[in-house]
């Protein structure tokens, strides 16, 4: 590759750099792209209708294939092989889920795709805690229309409090609610809870090529026929096909390299297969490998201007690290025994979401902590997997004649509901780099710290609470979950896999390491376009505002370039 | 007791410390010694982190269980879930072929299980020499029932509840299994057809009852 062979180095194929890739190539520019893991192809590597006999352990989780055999995860999970990471001493657990595939996580991600509302940009100056946004939610609207525009996201205009309709025309029409869900809907209305439509990034009408929903199989197995959104059927294709766009698979990016003039000259990898170090150059560097591998990139790219780390003068890189606040609860609902047999697999995830309904009461102070959360529900009568086995647990027959019966009552009886709520950004949460562990090529890993606040514990309690109050309405019995003290029932850090911020956006260089169009303070031809930059990170699901944002920057960016102003 | 050439004492996987503490509580259950239930951990590889999907497989690892194993398990299988309502029994849906392919997988979950079902199948045997005087291959459907009553009545009935658990779960992951639980998808359909009038109709009296 010759010097400057490329406008943009694009490092990672994700989220934020498939969008990145997709917007700076349709501008013009020559994009080369750089993913740690192998290509991936979803149109003939799913495995959309293999049953589980078909598939090692009926398809259950190993720890080869965390999240099961079929699973869109490749080379990864909650380890990857010689590339480890560590927890400091003192700290609570936090975990870090990562693929080594081109699209990243977004092939087999939960695909719920929520914007945030106009509250989420100004959470500072409604309540007194975190950072605001240094723009606005009407700033970044554009940019979601367009976003939902490209990836095609189920919904409707309920005109719900800080939970922002799109504009007419972009949004898919959801498939209609599954029995559990109308009885869930009930319930919760009987509470004086709305429920939504789902915004899930799936298609039910044909787009750019792109077949329209089968209802039927698991979208986290990826989809051959690119009904739901992953970077490599929805961004790359259209990128790839400007002839502007070239991708370097199996390279793992380590450092952003910086000339004598304190700019970037392009980055630094090592071949994942050879074990080979390279160096490339570009005018401008986009770094968006996943928020807490961006943070440790600019960590490892020590120079004499930037001994601490690249865009760490102030000691932010790294910092105000997020992940979702989550719980769950089964039950067992006695009512769902007596319905007939039915096609319960509808678009895989949920068709409705119970978005947060209390911003006027902690508006009031009436609940004992800030932020909201929304409720994912899940049930019905899916695919058979192992769990049947622990449902025989639930059956007054332990064996024999009748067990059958007992199984054929209570499959489809249960239903799951899981609370994803909003993180405050606090000093405790950061992540650094270990003094000692290296990966196995030599690289210092990423060391963790994590502390959840009582913010987050009162909220999962809180959730907890409602989980119970709404199950008792339709008559059921919580058989998983129904501890109410925040602390247990809290998820472990990253574990909801929404980690976010590291390199937070902001409006100067002294509470922010990247401006609101991810470009670093420190070094202007640098960009950030994946999670790192979000300064807070609310309820609602980060991949559709960190597309957004990605496009927004590199539109940016482009634009920049075009003027010869990086 | 095996002694498959592919297994290996101390398996990086699974300490000897941990596997000690499994047989010592596989053996307070069921009166044997631990060391006469000395199990070595298999040193198979499993699927890896990147097989080829789409290919319909199961483990590659070489299986463990003899053949009067399988047979044993066939029964006790059988015995778990029998055929009813004309649904094919689990020993005709391949289920020790199943069970083998778990309790062989190189994996922590499935190695665990491995010690609690060659143990228990080792008990079972051994109470039928108690009991009956004969071996478990010889006795009758009624009396292998018997003798699976007194695993369940177990005070901790680990062996019992890992076997259903298996059984059942293999059972309704085969596709004859699928088909007996009734479930209805599988196929690709060009609308989502919600909640049709036959479920509507008894959802909607169940949420009157409930003032819902």
């Amino acid at each position: 590759m010759a010097k400057d062979d490329f406008d943009v180095i694009v490092v990672g194929s994700g989220a934020g750099g498939g969008m990145a890739a997709h917007s700076l190539t349709q501008d013009g520019l020559r994009v080369l792209m750089l993913e740690a893991g192998r290509d991936y192809q979803p149109a003939t590597e799913t495995p959309m209708f293999n049953r589980p006999s078909q598939a090692p352990l009926r398809g259950e989780g190993t720890p080869d294939k965390p999240f099961g055999y079929f699973d869109a995860t490749i080379d990864g999970g909650w380890e990857v092989h010689g590339e480890p990471y560590t927890v400091a001493p003192g700290s609570d657990e936090f975990k870090w889920w990562r693929p080594r595939m081109l699209g990243g996580r977004t092939n087999h991600w939960g695909r719920i795709a929520l914007r945030f509302g106009p509250y989420d940009f100004q959470s500072r100056s409604r309540d007194g805690l975190g950072v605001d946004w240094p723009i606005s939610y009407e700033e970044l609207a554009p940019w979601y229309d367009r976003t939902e525009t490209l990836v095609g996201v189920t919904g409707l205009a309920h005109g719900l409090e800080n939970t922002p309709d799109s504009p007419p025309g972009v949004h898919h029409v959801p498939p209609p609610p599954r029995a559990h869900e109308v009885m869930m809907t009930r319930a919760f209305k009987a509470m004086g809870i709305p429920v939504a439509a789902m915004r899930g990034a799936v298609i039910t009408r044909p787009i750019d090529g792109r077949g329209a929903c089968l209802y039927t199989t698991d979208c986290g197995r990826g989809c051959s026929v690119a009904a739901n959104f992953q970077s490599t059927t929805v961004l790359l294709p259209p990128a790839r096909a400007t002839g502007q766009l070239t991708i370097r698979t199996q390279a793992v990016v380590y450092q952003v390299d910086i000339g004598p003039d304190g700019r970037a000259r392009g980055v630094s990898f090592v071949d994942r297969l050879h074990g080979t170090h390279h160096s490339v150059r570009a005018r401008t560097v986009v770094l968006a490998a996943g928020a807490c591998a961006s943070a440790r990139i600019l960590l490892n790219s020590r120079s004499p201007r930037f001994p601490d780390g690249v865009g760490n003068d102030h000691g932010l890189v790294g910092r105000y690290l997020m992940d979702t606040v989550g719980t769950s609860t089964v039950a067992h609902v006695p009512m769902l025994e007596k319905l007939p047999r039915r096609n319960d697999e509808g678009m895989s995830l949920s068709h409705i979401y119970v978005p947060w309904w209390g911003y006027q009461q902690q508006a009031r102070k009436e609940l004992d902590f800030p932020r909201g959360y929304h409720i994912e529900p899940g049930g019905g009568q899916r695919m058979p997997g192992m769990s049947f086995g622990d449902m025989a647990m639930m059956s007054p027959i332990s064996h024999g004649p009748g067990l059958r019966a007992e199984l054929g009552r209570k499959y489809g009886a249960f239903v799951s509901f899981d609370g994803r709520g909003e993180m405050i950004p606090n000093d405790d949460c950061f992540l650094d780099l270990d003094p000692t562990v290296k990966d196995r090529w030599g690289i210092p890993v990423p060391r963790f710290h994590w502390k959840w606040s009582q913010h987050e514990e009162r909220q999962a309690a809180h959730m907890r609470r409602t989980f119970l109050e709404v199950i008792e309405k339709f008559g059921g019995t919580p058989v998983w979950g129904t501890e109410t003290d925040g602390k247990t029932a809290i998820s472990k850090g990253g574990e909801m896999i929404h980690e976010v911020g590291g390199v937070r956006m902001g409006r100067s260089e002294k509470d922010s390491v990247v401006d609101s169009y991810g470009r670093a303070w420190a070094v202007r031809n640098l960009f950030v376009l994946d999670g790192a930059i979000l300064p807070t990170n609310p309820d609602k699901n980060p991949t559709l505002s960190i597309l957004a944002l990605a496009w927004r920057g590199a539109a940016h960016l482009a634009k920049l370039a075009k003027r010869s102003e990086l | 007791m095996q002694t498959d050439p592919s297994f290996e004492h101390d398996s990086p996987r699974l300490s000897r410390r941990i596997t000690l503490q499994w047989l010592a509580a596989a053996a307070a259950w069921s009166g044997i010694p631990a060391e006469v239930l000395a199990l070595p951990t298999v040193s198979a590889h499993g699927y890896g982190t990147d097989p080829v999907l789409v290919k319909p497989s199961t483990g590659p690892w070489r299986r463990i269980l003899s053949r009067s194993q399988l047979v044993l398990l066939s029964r006790l299988a059988d015995l778990i879930l029998p055929p009813e309502n004309g649904e094919p029994a689990p020993s005709r849906v391949g289920i020790a072929e199943f069970i083998d392919e778990w309790v062989s997988a190189p994996y922590p979950t499935q190695t665990a299980d491995r010690s609690i079902v060659l143990a228990g199948l080792a008990a079972m045997e051994r109470r039928a020499m108690q009991r009956y005087h004969q071996p478990i291959s010889a006795l009758s459907a009624t009396d292998l029932g018997a003798l699976l009553d007194v695993m369940v009545a177990q005070p901790q009935p680990e062996f019992f509840l890992r076997l259903r658990y298996l059984v059942v779960g293999g059972y309704y992951t085969s596709d004859a299994g699928i088909q007996a639980i009734g479930f209805i998808g599988g196929v690709a359909l060009p609308s989502y057809p919600g909640v049709t009038p036959e479920v509507q109709a008894v959802l909607e009296a169940e949420l009157q009852k409930l003032g819902l």
